[in-house]
């Protein structure tokens, strides 16, 4: 049998792995304080009910058959990219420009729309965000 | 006391054209940072407050009110149209309003919405005006076992929202995890927060829910891009079917929603997922929520509303806040030189009563306004998702920014929008995730108070009525599929 | 990334360091609140900032901004990153920003920046239900004398109620109870259902039911009487030596800000001080109007931490 990429898997390893460092890291607060638990009791409790049914999805899904579609991932994992690109780009070049650049990217770049359109597209949209969130409600944009 | 005349006299106050303008005003406004994700009516009230120093306060506070019962109609659009929750209390309307919108349906998820809404919001300033002295004494019989038995029954529905029970569990008890990051409310102790300081207040509710259902949809659904049918807008509003079916749930929401309006502790987002979980456990048939069930969208914006009325119970007649942006509003009495407190009723009665009564004129105006916005917005699906979604992405990064002003949540946002997508894909459902970040924190306080009360023994949780009576409703709540197997519908097969 | 924007910061801040002489701001001003919209500091920050508006204290815009979390030490964190050593920058501090290194040793805060000056003084007061049959402290403390240890329960609304307490608890020689809530409003409407004997808050949250006769206050803890409560007994007039303790609110520019500019916004801040808008904010919070030039600050401040971390024991 070939190796298949099962993202499912993931998710689930995900989830246990993340309850599992919540119950190392709460074994090391306090427990109990007086009359009522402590800062770790329930984190630990989460923990371990975390780690043991993202344990259990974990089995049932590498016994079940694999049946994962064929879909393509490329296109979201391409949108996911540049969202994160975006936002690591926000402290430096700020919101318009990186928000600009998301739009015409995802409108020119991963649609395939025309440059000039997508252009505009995206210029009124970040100009409307812009006046509403920056001139309106006086949100710091960077 | 004639609440009747009372009520006239606030009438004829809240009916002069100033007065009028100020409800307008702030039902337009509460409409508009009700659909910006982040933004809230918490933030636009503190940010008009100083313009309004030296204002008439009764002016002021029609227009607070406004924006914050406003706020709950707005909310709606965004979570039906784009899977993005405008607030925190429509997170739920999302889950069932944006199936209906991708069948088409969005015309009378909006509309009944907008009914829904306008009939508990004017239930609720109803049991406001007739009740609201002897409710808000009756609501301080609840202390922490009692809302802790409440958080037990909400907790109940962690593996019921979603379509697998296990994954449902792993969802909700991630969210209750998420929920222990930041400072411990209880000693002040940060946990959970790796020695960063910007996560010292933990993860702001609204990052995930945008991040899951707006960022974690979109790049689900921008693969399908040119397989996703574009939504034809077929009737506009609500058929007499739709509403039919949502007749009991728009009554059972507003009276789940102004009881948990009414309790200081609880707001309009908890309100919304118990209204939701009620529907789904009387529902003849569960396994259609999820899937565009109409109750699943009347039922809680009902409850947000029949909520957002009740939070003024406490806050009118006791002088404590109800809710995050009561809270402000309190804040904004105490500005103007009125103090907040049992005798607001008596001292103040013209301004209480003329507010009330703006509350009804508000709710009208709110219906007149959403009616035809419903069919107008639900057009917008018209347009190509290719051109749709690049915006949606811009507006959660915007929205989260503003939530706290900070760019680490626009990090928290592509994270939690990873996790989203993979969840979107596989689908886990994302609801319970939610469920358990709103009642986490509140579960934990709870908890803790209660046994610090009783000097550790869990027996005051079941010889104090009210607490006992909602751990048996748990209880029942919980079994219940063992008892009558016959008639629980088999949960859709993995 | 963060290295590279703090970087650029530091290049940019250079030479406004070295220019400043006989300060006055050139540009935009920034108002950084490290709390939420809404809260008792945000208000009080909108308030000061109406006041510099209005009065035209300051020749630039004035531009007010949240940046809250974690008790204050993310909009203190904010300041020292992107804003370090500027003068266009205020923030506001207050006793919680003090308590939250305290408590969180890595989250830094008043270290962080340069107090310019303090301006008002919060109180704690100690109140029962009206039917509650304790008709002074001194009642109070022989009931809890005469029971087991943690017999009365205290509601909280949060970790200066809970120091609060424990200034009682220290004085008197008693465990209490403490039952913590997340705010002043949950800890009162606990008190009102009869959840808890006793709540120790601030008096704004309390004020509406004080003056409905619902509750009674039977004590402040402060050395003289607050004038906006003249029937409210002192701890220290009821035998109970306890130390003054209150809650300070301030203001304070980014650490590595030059003098003369310290000197001109606090030339500003006493010019706000000494407002009637002020003033009138202080009555409606039931708060008093503290002014502590920073000559003072510094003291009282250093006096603070010390009181804090022994209440707090740490």
């Amino acid at each position: 049998m070939r190796f298949a990429f099962r993202g499912e898997l993931v998710l689930a390893l995900f989830f246990t792995l993340i309850g599992a460092l919540w119950m190392f890291r709460a074994l090391r607060m306090p427990l109990w304080d007086g009359f009522a638990p402590d800062s770790g009791f329930l984190p630990l409790v989460y923990g371990v009910l975390l780690a043991a049914l993202a344990a259990a999805v974990l089995v049932q899904l590498a016994l079940a058959k694999d049946s994962s579609n064929a879909e393509t991932i490329r296109k979201p994992l391409i949108v996911m990219g540049a969202l994160i690109a975006a936002v690591a780009a926000l402290p430096i070049v700020g919101f318009v420009i990186s928000v600009f650049a998301l739009l015409v990217f995802l409108y020119a770049g991963v649609e395939r729309l025309r440059l000039l359109p997508s252009a505009i597209a995206a210029a009124a949209i970040t100009g409307s965000l812009y006046l509403v969130f920056k001139a309106w409600l006086g949100v710091p944009l960077p | 006391m004639s609440e009747l005349g009372h009520l006239l006299a606030g009438f004829s106050a809240a009916l002069t054209l100033k007065h009028l303008t100020m409800c307008f005003l702030g039902v337009l406004m509460g409409q508009m940072v009700g659909v910006l994700p982040g933004i809230g009516p918490a933030a636009a009230i503190a940010l008009l407050l100083p313009l309004t120093f030296g204002a008439d306060p009764t002016s002021a506070i029609i227009l607070f009110a406004g924006i914050y019962y406003g706020s709950q109609y707005g909310g709606t659009l965004t979570s039906v149209l784009v899977s993005v929750p405008g607030e925190s209390s429509t997170v739920m309307t999302t889950v069932d309003g944006y199936q209906m919108a991708l069948q088409g349906r969005a015309g009378p998820a909006l509309g009944i919405a907008a009914i829904g809404s306008f009939i508990a919001g004017t239930l609720g300033t109803l049991g406001l005006t007739l009740l609201a002295p002897p409710l808000a004494q009756a609501a301080l019989a609840f202390g922490p076992p009692e809302y802790f038995a409440l958080v037990v029954l909400g907790l109940t529905a962690l593996a019921a929202v979603g379509s697998s029970v296990l994954k449902g569990l792993v969802a909700g008890v991630a969210g209750l995890l998420i929920g222990t990051i930041g400072i411990d409310p209880q000693n002040g102790i940060a946990r959970f927060t790796f020695d960063q300081t910007w996560l010292l207040d933990g993860v702001e509710f609204i990052v995930l829910t945008v991040a899951l259902f707006g960022v974690g949809e979109v790049v689900a659904s921008c693969a399908l891009g040119a397989a996703r049918p574009v939504a034809d807008v077929k009737n506009v509003l609500p058929t007499r079917e739709d509403w039919r079916a949502s007749r009991l749930p728009i009554l059972r929401g507003t009276g789940v929603g102004f009881v948990i309006g009414v309790l200081p502790a609880t707001g309009a987002t908890i309100a919304s997922f118990l209204a939701y979980i009620l529907e789904k456990k009387v529902a003849k048939d569960p396994s259609r929520f999820g899937k565009g069930a109409i109750e699943g969208v009347a039922a809680p914006e009902s409850a947000n509303n029949a909520a957002a009325a009740g939070a003024m119970v406490p806050m009118l007649s006791l002088g404590v806040p109800g809710s995050g942006t009561t809270a402000i509003i309190l804040g904004a009495l105490i500005m103007f030189g009125i103090r907040p407190g049992p005798e607001l009723f008596t001292k103040n009665a013209d301004l209480v009563w003329a507010v009330i009564a703006s509350m009804y004129i508000g709710n009208v105006l709110l219906l007149v306004m959403n009616l035809p916005l419903a069919g107008l917005f639900a057009r917008l699906l018209k347009i190509p998702y290719r051109w749709l979604y690049p915006p949606i992405l811009a507006l959660c990064i915007a929205g989260v920014f503003s939530q706290s002003n900070s760019v680490q949540d626009c990090w928290l946002l592509a994270g939690f929008g990873l996790l989203g997508w993979l969840m979107k894909r596989y689908d886990w459902s994302m609801a319970p995730m939610i469920l358990g970040l709103v009642l986490g924190p509140l579960f934990e306080s709870a908890l803790r108070q209660s046994l610090t009360l009783s000097h550790a023994s869990p027996a005051i949780f079941v010889t104090r009525p009210i607490s006992a009576v909602l751990l048996a409703l748990a209880l029942i709540a919980v079994t219940a599929p063992l008892w009558t197997p016959v008639f629980a519908p088999r949960a859709k097969a993995i | 990334m963060r290295c590279l924007t703090r970087l650029l910061w530091l290049l940019a801040a250079l030479p406004l360091a070295a220019l400043a002489q006989g300060w006055k701001p050139t540009k935009d001003v920034e108002f950084v609140i490290p709390f939420a919209v809404g809260g008792g500091a945000d208000l009080m920050a909108r308030v000061i900032h109406k006041i510099m508006v209005d009065e035209k204290l300051v020749p630039v815009p004035v531009a007010l901004v949240n940046r809250p979390g974690g008790g204050g030490a993310a909009g203190i964190g904010y300041v020292a990153a992107s804003r370090k050593g500027d003068p266009h920058t205020l923030i506001l501090i207050n006793g919680t920003t003090q308590i939250t290194p305290i408590m969180n040793p890595n989250a830094k805060t008043l270290t962080e920046v340069k107090p310019v000056m303090n301006l008002m003084l919060d109180d704690f007061v100690f109140f029962v239900r009206a039917d509650a049959p304790w008709k002074s402290l001194g009642d109070f403390i022989k009931d809890a004398k005469s029971k087991p240890a943690k017999s009365m329960a205290f509601s909280a609304g949060g970790t200066t109620d809970t120091m609060a307490v424990t200034v009682l608890s220290k004085a008197t020689g008693v465990q209490y109870n403490i039952v913590s809530f997340n705010s002043g409003g949950e800890a009162l409407t606990a008190l009102l259902g009869g959840h808890v004997q006793a709540s120790m808050g601030n008096p704004l949250e309390f004020m509406g039911q004080l003056q409905a006769g619902k509750v009674r206050a039977l004590g402040v803890v402060r050395d003289s009487r607050f004038a906006a409560l003249p029937d409210v007994p002192t701890f220290k007039e009821q035998g109970v030596a306890a130390p003054n303790f209150q809650m300070w609110r301030g203001v304070a520019i980014p650490k590595d800000a030059p003098d003369e500019a310290a000197a001109y916004w606090e030339g500003v801040m006493k010019k706000v001080a000494a407002s009637p808008a002020l003033a009138n904010y202080f009555k409606e919070n039931v708060a008093q109007a503290a002014p502590i030039p920073s000559k003072d600050f510094h003291a009282f401040l250093a006096n603070q931490e010390k009181l804090y971390r022994e209440l707090l024991g740490k």
